[in-house]
């Protein structure tokens, strides 16, 4: 018949497999395609199984399916997305393998008139669909994270814009100066209240180093623990005392941030603070005050009290020699009355600062203790050193030569002395070496005042 | 109206139940994965009534395997149907998730083609088995589109009666739930009745 002919002419055109099997799996007929692609010609494909030719791999899902088509008449197909081990069918050329080929197979059952059914199998060559796909993938993939990136630095961008904006507007009009630096310390931008507080103009701040505000105050190690705080912590707060243009030195309280990028490299630091110069001189003045004398100067009572105690804690610890002086005017009430209340506080000044110039070490206290009276604590010291201070000072004193006519014993102001001295230790108290210093005192000025009246150590208390 | 009695009910049940156990257990073994099937939920009913069984929204974009199978007694549309979403999971865990995007591709279709074709053919397989029955089929095709054109494009009379096998399939561990649906048109229903009985109770 001129079909018979016809027919293995049209499928050896066809661009994709094509074969043929009988009831017993063997190759009826396999067209050109396959011979090309698996490089054996149809006369040596045609009474084997496809496993007797291709027998190094496994075929058991491409049996099942040959399987049920000649048993059950149903079709199948099978990709090679899902079988990684297909038929291994190869683009030759020139008899030299390649590229391998891609492709899928659909089996379906046919019903043949002489004997009964036969298997078909089409195979497709789906090569360039995979290359063009892997290519479109790839593409879409590198599309995709290009994309997302964007995306992110887009939203990222808006977001600090937004942000920005409501950032700008508060920032322009906090009261809270604000300047912030890139990694490397230089002023990238400041606030209104920067220039308020520091007297920089933005033009003047914008592009120097922060070291711009610096005052020299600090020492080093003040500026190691704060790097060392903020590099650890991302965040520092405390008080700085910067320069102004003018020299003048402000306090400041300030907040210092890291901010970090995703990367988590240090861009920006942002410092924040208000001026509290004020608030801290007014601090520096009332502590004085309440510590001081408004007359003299020196310590006032209340803090002779806070002060003496810790003195004496200190020399219990230390075993340091500890003496008290007690001190008062000859005749003083006299004197007022002589010379008026002025010249009373004229005289009680001019004695503390010969008690200033006479106790010079720190940690020594010299207080008013009641109206003409004066208390000095002398710290690690020694009964000679006590004595040699008293009478430097009696000789101070003898030499303001302050005339005072009403006093019964000298022309000029005289003054008396007790002291007190020894080791503290825990049993006794200060209020003892007081009230012995007292004593002394009063000693002193029982028996003829302008002199010193000495208590030492191991001498019967009450004397 | 034509029904089912309880023993035909349970009759089909069981021999579903059997051919999709075989489907179960291939899939298994091809990714590791449980994989459950309920019970097959059999009914007698209009071709319009089908897609109200579907728990699914009508715009629901979906992605099915039909194929159609033909014997003496029957012609089953018989189809694997997921969201669109879900066969995309599915198909990953096939191929492994590597490089696949957010829409399946020529070779996933494929890939989706050939899941869906090794169910059906185990599921109706079985049945041809029962009936001892050959069943013709076409090849599988795997279609995407909305769930209100599943039944549509079966140029089923809607008239017709149908036997409507509906198997919930799924993959726990990933959250992966679909439908195996075997649309049986019966030529006879008494026929295809009888011959089952025949074959199961001899």
């Amino acid at each position: 018949m001129p079909e018979t002919k016809l027919f293995p002419d049209i499928i050896n055109k066809l661009l994709e497999g094509i074969v043929l099997l009988d009831c017993d799996k063997k190759i009826i007929f396999w067209n050109k395609w396959i011979e090309q692609a698996s490089n054996i010609p149809v006369e040596n494909a045609v009474g084997k199984s496809l496993f007797a030719l291709f027998p190094d791999l496994e075929y058991t899902r491409i049996d099942t399916c040959i399987e049920q088509a000649i048993k059950y008449r149903q079709s199948s197909f099978i990709s090679h997305t899902m079988n990684p081990i297909m038929l291994p069918l190869f683009h030759f050329k020139d008899g030299v393998e390649k590229t391998k080929i891609f492709h899928n197979l659909r089996i379906t059952s046919l019903e043949s008139p002489d004997s009964g059914f036969l298997v078909m199998i089409f195979i497709t060559d789906e090569t360039i669909n995979v290359l063009k796909e892997q290519l479109l993938k790839k593409r879409a993939l590198e599309e995709k994270i290009l994309n997302e990136k964007l995306r992110k630095e887009i939203d990222e961008r808006r977001q600090i814009e937004e942000k920005l904006k409501l950032n700008t507007l508060v920032l322009n009009n906090t009261k809270e100066g604000v300047v912030i630096t890139n990694h490397e310390s230089i002023i990238e931008s400041v606030n209104p209240a920067f220039i308020q507080i520091t007297g920089y103009t933005e033009k003047e701040a914008v592009g120097q180093h922060i070291r711009l505000l610096k005052s020299g105050k600090h020492p080093e190690e003040f500026y190691k623990s704060l790097w060392a705080t903020i590099n650890a912590a991302g965040h520092w707060k405390g008080e700085f005392i910067n320069k102004k243009p003018d020299d003048s030195l402000i306090v400041v309280e300030s907040t210092i941030d890291v901010i970090r990028n995703r990367e988590g490299e240090i861009i920006n630091y942002v410092s924040i603070f208000h001026d509290i110069t004020q608030r801290k001189k007014q601090e520096e003045i009332l502590e004085l005050r309440s510590r001081t004398d408004s007359l003299t100067g020196l310590s006032n009572r209340r803090y002779f009290d806070e002060a003496l105690d810790i003195q004496w804690q200190v020399c219990i610890r230390n075993h340091f020699f500890i003496g008290i002086m007690m001190i008062d005017v000859d005749f003083f009430k006299k004197y007022n009355d002589a010379y008026g209340h002025q010249s009373g506080d004229d005289c009680l000044v001019k004695i503390s600062r010969v008690l200033q110039a006479n106790v010079r070490r720190s940690n020594d206290i010299i207080a008013r203790y009641g109206g003409e009276e004066f208390v000095i604590v002398l710290i690690q010291t020694s009964p000679e050193n006590i004595r040699e201070i008293a009478e430097s000072i009696m000789r101070d004193v003898q030499s303001l030569k302050i005339r005072h006519s009403a006093s019964d014993i000298s022309e000029y102001v005289t003054i008396s002395m007790g002291i007190a001295s020894l080791t503290p230790t825990k049993d006794l108290s200060y209020t003892m070496l007081i009230e012995a210093a007292d004593n002394a005192l009063y000693l002193a000025k029982k028996s003829g005042r302008n002199r010193i009246k000495n208590i030492l150590p191991g001498d019967p208390p009450g004397l | 109206m034509k029904t089912l009695s309880d023993l035909q009910k349970d009759l089909l049940q069981e021999t579903i139940n059997i051919s999709i156990g075989r489907a179960a257990s291939t899939f298994n073994k091809m990714i590791q994965e449980h994989i459950s099937m309920s019970v097959p939920d059999i009914r007698l009913i209009n071709s319009s009534e089908a897609l109200d069984l579907l728990r699914m929204d009508q715009n629901q974009e979906i992605c099915y395997v039909e194929q159609r199978f033909e014997g003496s007694y029957f012609v089953s549309h018989a189809m694997l149907i997921f969201t669109e979403n879900e066969s995309l999971e599915l198909v990953k865990l096939f191929l492994g998730s590597g490089d696949i995007i957010e829409e399946m591709s020529l070779l996933e279709t494929e890939a989706m083609n050939e899941i869906g074709n090794i169910i059906l053919n185990a599921s109706i397989g079985s049945l041809a088995n029962l009936l001892k029955d050959n069943i013709s089929s076409t090849l599988p095709v795997c279609v995407k589109t909305q769930a209100k054109n599943i039944f549509g494009s079966k140029k089923i009379d809607s008239s017709d009666l149908l036997l409507l096998i509906l198997i919930d399939f799924g993959i726990e561990s990933k959250k992966i739930t679909g439908y195996i649906v075997l649309v049986l048109e019966l030529n006879s229903f008494d026929d295809f009745i009888d011959r089952l009985m025949q074959n199961l109770t001899r």
